[in-house]
């Protein structure tokens, strides 16, 4: 069995359908990338695997481990599933470094001195130790994505969700988000991310999927999807963007 | 064959804003007659109040050049349209323009100011009228002095019950609106009880609150609550009443606060109540301060009404003044001391908000 089992989950919004009867899988330290149009599911799915939305059909297993339904503790799935937004929803009223201990102290009851360390080592890496201080009002979009990078792995997640985390940057501030992405992957870390950065998903992930209507309408290595598509309305997708200049 | 190039037309010489000057010379000279008029009423009531010396001859100077200031804007208003006058003859369109609107804008500002000044020598009349009858009714310095000690005193009784108040409803403010927040099934009960108190205490008149409260529990004889002092009885009823409405400015605060910081919470592991503990209510505090300030200030305000059941705070004092000496004095004095309360509050919470918006996001 995958680490990552998706079966058929369908979930909507009052009337409006958002997935429908989708399913995928993913290994450990692979790196999935969801394409596809604003409005086609990606958030959503990403949201209903750390527990954000509740699904209402299927469901969803992490290393044998149904993670969806009753009973299920919410609070310790987040522990291990990280998510990183688009608009990065760091807390404004606090500074870099608390934003990054928060969790680890509260949740993970780290001693405080411990989680400063561990954030400390993290923010060093990222290159942000000397921003640790600033509040993030203060900062660059691509700092305060990456700090909300940092935020998320201070938790030692086993999966990291990255919901569309460049569509909110000004262009020469991504490729210092995509970097860190990128280390990441290298280190083997389990990625989901939602992404209009066609290159990039191209480059970093071992597999492609393209949804549409709230499934998965084709899926495969980033070659095929990106260089023959099978199907008629990823070809299309794919077309568009290559006119646009995305890839 | 070409056409001519097209001009701008944006209209032809201007004129001169002779009519709207002679106005403002009119209004300024009408009202600056008034006012040296009442500025000769007040320096003989003055003297005839005993109030005598080089003082009162500096301050009715003072006045007199203060309320003469409406010259100098009709000053600058003649020499502008003087200005206009002299640009219009030798055809000059710019100059014209630039002086005839600046004389057009001193021109109203010198009506501007003669309505201030014609509203203050209003004022000053009123005070005056009736062989000054109604200053010395309100204003009445020496009974203001002589009283003002027992005054004073009695008005720390206001400044201990809003103070306690004030902290109590801090709290009781925000325990209600989390209530109102309640999540989930299990949370309806608590979200009507907290709605219906807020809806109840909202309603009723905070001065019958007090009366019941005040009057009605001690009747009651319940035991420990009907030996409790007066001062506790006003502060429990007005509690009851602020804290309705903080409640609703808390839960404001609260709301105001975009889902994604939740979203952002949660998806760290933190738990309900860890969420609004560390991310929610302490950013929902910074959004309501200006109006919790302002339920402060009416609950300042509102300790006045303490003296419905007796309780003797500066109010009833000074109404004990009032019917002593047939004389309002006294509860000038107490309306002074609630201004001068008020207004420092004012200022400190916006220098403190300034202070932390600068702080988070740089700007001065």
């Amino acid at each position: 069995m995958a680490f990552i089992e998706i079966r058929e989950i369908s979930k909507s919004f009052g009337d409006l359908p958002v997935l429908h009867r989708l399913s995928l899988s993913a290994q450990e330290h692979e790196v999935v990338s969801l394409i596809g149009s604003s409005g086609s599911g990606k958030s959503t799915l990403l949201r209903c695997i750390n527990g954000l939305e509740t699904i209402d059909a299927g469901e969803i297993r992490i290393n044998g481990d149904r993670i969806t339904g009753p009973g299920v503790d919410v609070n310790a799935l987040r522990r291990d599933i990280g998510i990183v937004f688009q608009g990065y929803n760091l807390f404004p009223h606090m500074t870099v470094l608390e934003n990054v201990t928060l969790a680890p102290i509260q949740v993970l009851k780290l001693p405080k001195d411990a989680a400063v360390e561990r954030a400390m080592a993290l923010l060093a890496r990222f290159g942000l130790a000397d921003r640790a201080r600033e509040y993030p009002d203060r900062m660059s979009g691509g700092q305060q994505q990456r700090v909300a990078i940092v935020r998320a792995l201070a938790m030692d997640p086993m999966i990291l969700l990255l919901d569309e985390i460049t569509s909110a940057l000004d262009p020469e501030l991504v490729s210092e988000v995509l970097n860190i992405v990128r280390s990441l992957a290298k280190e083997g870390m389990t990625m989901l991310l939602a992404t209009h950065e066609m290159g990039f998903a191209r480059e970093v992930s071992s597999k492609v999927c393209f949804l549409c209507d709230g499934a998965i309408h084709e899926e495969g290595p980033p070659e095929q999807i990106f260089g023959d598509p099978a199907r008629e309305r990823t070809r299309a997708f794919v077309r568009n963007i290559r006119d646009a200049g995305r890839i | 064959m070409t056409e001519p190039p097209r001009r701008l037309n944006i209209g032809g010489m201007p004129a001169a804003p002779t009519a709207l000057l002679l106005a403002a010379f009119v209004l300024a000279l009408l009202v600056e007659t008034a006012s040296l008029y009442t500025l000769g009423v007040l320096r003989a009531a003055l003297l005839q109040n005993g109030f005598a010396g080089w003082f009162v001859s500096a301050a009715i100077v003072i006045l007199v050049l203060v309320s003469a200031l409406i010259a100098l804007p009709l000053v600058r208003a003649f020499i502008q349209w003087k200005n206009a006058r002299r640009a219009i003859a030798q055809n000059d369109i710019v100059a014209a323009r630039v002086t005839g609107s600046g004389a057009r804008n001193q021109s109203w500002i010198t009506i501007g100011y003669s309505f201030a000044l014609f509203l203050a020598v209003l004022i000053c009349q009123f005070l005056l009228a009736n062989d000054q009858a109604v200053a010395k009714t309100f204003f009445l310095v020496p009974l203001m002095i002589e009283t003002s000690p027992m005054v004073l005193k009695a008005f720390r009784i206001n400044i201990e019950i809003f103070t306690v108040t004030e902290i109590l409803v801090l709290i009781w403010g925000l325990v209600v609106a989390l209530a109102m927040l309640a999540p989930g099934a299990a949370g309806k009960p608590l979200r009507i009880i907290a709605a219906a108190y807020v809806d109840v205490f909202r309603a009723v008149p905070a001065v019958l609150v007090i009366y019941i409260v005040g009057f009605g529990i001690p009747l009651t004889g319940v035991p420990v609550l009907k030996d409790l002092s007066l001062t506790a009885f006003v502060v429990a009823a007005l509690t009851l009443t602020v804290g309705a409405y903080v409640a609703e400015i808390y839960r404001a605060g609260i709301q105001s606060i975009h889902w994604t910081q939740t979203a952002a919470a949660r998806s760290l592991g933190l738990s309900y109540m860890q969420t609004l503990r560390f991310v929610i209510v302490p950013q929902g505090v910074r959004q309501i301060v200006p109006p919790l300030l302002n339920a402060f200030i009416a609950l300042q305000k509102d300790t006045a009404l303490v003296s419905v059941v007796g309780v003797l705070d500066g109010f009833n004092q000074s109404m004990l003044i009032a019917t002593n000496h047939y004389n309002l004095s006294a509860v000038t004095t107490v309306a002074v001391l609630f201004i001068a309360i008020t207004i420092p509050q004012s200022r400190f919470v916006e220098r403190m908000m300034q202070r932390d918006r600068a702080l988070r996001q740089g700007g001065a």
